[in-house]
């Protein structure tokens, strides 16, 4: 996309800001990862620091964003790895996961097929208007119950489900819009939104 | 990783279901060559999955958790060019809450900073070959019950003024009423924004409203008696706090729109030809007031209907509108779906504070499309111009050429 591309060559050119808006972009993914291979926010969050940290450093060396994303993977996996050397696996799911890690092949299918299709969903409900991206947010995402979310904003359970009903509504909607560059996964998020 | 692109692309059309069978034989293949291949086309597939992903995520990593490793990181001095600066002989503000208000507005401006610059405005400093038009911001006039004005931005986050027992205080680019004035008389604050202005405000009912450019909403600074009454002009977007025993009135130009219920829209610039209200959630009741003989006429809008009140003070309702293009710009956007010219300049005039000038004829064209408010004018004209369209900015105008 043609605003993270400024992004990444901002970036590279070590301009102020952009700092922040690298950081903002994949921190989550980062942060994601590590806790899934070591189980403890505190050490992801730690460990995920430190990662960024060293891509700062050597912003010079990043032209494209594939790049930057494979720095941060591999060095993020590499950093759990060590770690966990020294500790106890959290759970035997942590050994599991931190374990198929091991394998480079592995680890690059999950940063680029899977994480792609995780960012166009987030994108695709992010940029709904601030009425549905709560219900879809209270609902799916905090996987609270119907009853609770009508107590919550003071409306009847049966305006819930409409209002979940036309939130489902709205992101088919913008996904049929061929203007949007999600149409590359909209079939796969149509299927998706099934099971909602 | 372009052999992971490829497999990439053929386990998505695998499931769309708009694979060929050339390219299923090679997906075939290579989930045939390992264990792991096969395991990762499963969990990829598995919509479910990754459904349970995003919702594993949004728990573990929040907006707050980010900002707070960003700071984390840049009180470690981890953030190249960044140094912690401790300014000596802070001013101190006039209000009670001095030392809480010092410590927000700190945090206030380190994030302000650092998020204030969108890409497409750094980028408009490194290419100056003719003068570009920065795009609005968010900064409003706030007049209070006394007729003083504050000049209000994003930069601060402050208490702006004590009205009564309400407390009105400025984060982030809202203006958050808090507290009540039981039993005494009802004073109003306006707040208005110009062109190449937004702002939003939460009301001491709880209830949201965000201003478009050149827009205002006049309303009480507690809403004490037996109805919410707020006026406005230009356009908002409203999320009425639900309060049956208070229903919520806005009153613009002679149309009076009563809520029932929370999310809508409305459009009422002096230079449109008509005052539009869009449903997204609830219920809302539209009246028109008479002017002097003829009758009220009121109309019931179900959620996806929008009103239109013509200049003849004829009401049509029409159904199934796109709430998202009507709303977007609330979300940053410009929005366009078969509008004609005009239609796109008089946003773009008042977004960025131009005047608009027709060299020739208006084509008889539509367009449509979606633009980032966050760009310079610049960077919007070159995406009209690529639809066919000719433009010549001159100091604060701009000139539309076949």
């Amino acid at each position: 996309m043609k605003d993270l591309n400024d992004l990444v060559e901002r970036f590279n050119k070590g301009e102020p800001s952009a700092y922040k808006d690298i950081f903002d972009h994949y921190y989550k993914d980062i942060m994601y990862f590590a806790w899934k291979m070591l189980g403890s926010k505190e050490d992801a969050e730690d460990l995920t620091i430190q990662i960024f940290s060293k891509l700062f450093e050597r912003h010079t060396d990043f032209n494209t964003a594939p790049n930057i994303k494979a720095f941060l993977f591999i060095t993020i996996r590499n950093a759990c790895l060590n770690f966990l050397r020294n500790k106890k696996y959290e759970t035997e799911m942590r050994k599991k996961f931190a374990e198929k890690m091991e394998s480079d092949y592995r680890l690059s299918l999950e940063y680029t097929v899977k994480s792609d299709l995780l960012e166009a969903v987030q994108k695709a409900i992010s940029n709904l208007p601030e009425t549905y991206r709560r219900i879809f947010r209270l609902l799916i995402l905090e996987e609270r119950k119907p009853s609770e979310v009508a107590a919550l904003l003071d409306i009847s359970l049966d305006n819930v489900y409409q209002q979940k009903k036309r939130a489902l509504q709205m992101l088919r909607m913008r996904l049929d819009d061929k203007a949007l560059t999600l149409t590359m996964f909209s079939s796969f998020i149509y299927s998706f939104l099934k099971k909602i | 990783m372009e052999e992971n692109e490829q497999i990439g692309i053929l386990i998505y059309k695998y499931v769309s279901q708009e694979i060929s069978t050339e390219e299923k034989v090679v997906l075939e293949k290579w989930i045939a060559e390992s264990e792991d291949n096969k395991v990762f086309f499963e969990e990829a597939i598995n919509s479910e999955d990754i459904l349970k992903e995003i919702i594993e995520r949004h728990k573990v990593v929040s907006d707050e958790d980010m900002e707070r490793a960003w700071l984390k990181m840049t009180n470690m001095g981890l953030v190249p060019g960044f140094t912690k600066v401790i300014k000596q002989g802070w001013t101190w503000w006039r209000y009670p809450m001095a030392a809480a208000v010092l410590v927000t507005v700190a945090l206030g401006s380190y994030l302000f900073f650092y998020r204030s610059k969108p890409a497409s405005v750094d980028r408009s400093l490194t290419e100056v070959k003719q003068a570009d038009i920065s795009p609005g911001q968010a900064k409003a006039v706030l007049t209070l019950s006394d007729g003083r004005k504050v000049v209000l931005d994003s930069a601060s986050s402050q208490i702006v003024a004590v009205q009564g027992n309400v407390s009105v205080k400025n984060q982030n680019g809202q203006l958050v009423y808090t507290g009540s004035n039981n039993g005494a008389e009802v004073i109003y604050n306006t707040l208005s924004t110009a062109k190449a202005q937004t702002y939003a405000t939460v009301l001491a009912d709880g209830s949201k409203v965000w201003l478009n450019s050149a827009s205002s909403i006049r309303y009480p600074v507690a809403f004490v008696g037996k109805e919410r009454f707020v006026e406005i002009e230009g356009e908002a977007y409203f999320e009425v706090a639900h309060n049956k025993a208070k229903p919520f009135k806005i009153l613009v130009n002679d149309v009076q729109v009563e809520v029932t219920g929370t999310s809508f829209n409305i459009q009422a610039y002096s230079d449109e030809s008509m005052i539009r209200t869009t449903l997204l959630e609830g219920g809302v009741k539209i009246t028109s007031i008479p002017s002097s003989s003829g009758s009220e006429k009121a109309t019931n809008l179900k959620p996806g209907q929008q009103a239109q009140f013509r200049s003849d003070k004829s009401i049509a309702v029409i159904d199934n509108v796109d709430v998202e293009q009507v709303t977007a710009w609330t979300s940053g956007l410009f929005h366009f779906k078969n509008n004609d010219l005009e239609t796109i300049m008089r946003q773009i005039s008042r977004w960025y504070d131009v005047e608009v000038a027709y060299a020739d004829n208006i084509p008889n064209t539509t367009y449509s499309g979606k633009i980032r408010r966050s760009s310079n004018l610049s960077q919007v004209l070159a995406v009209l111009e690529s639809a066919g369209l000719h433009f010549k900015i001159e100091d604060k105008k701009v000139i539309v050429t076949q």
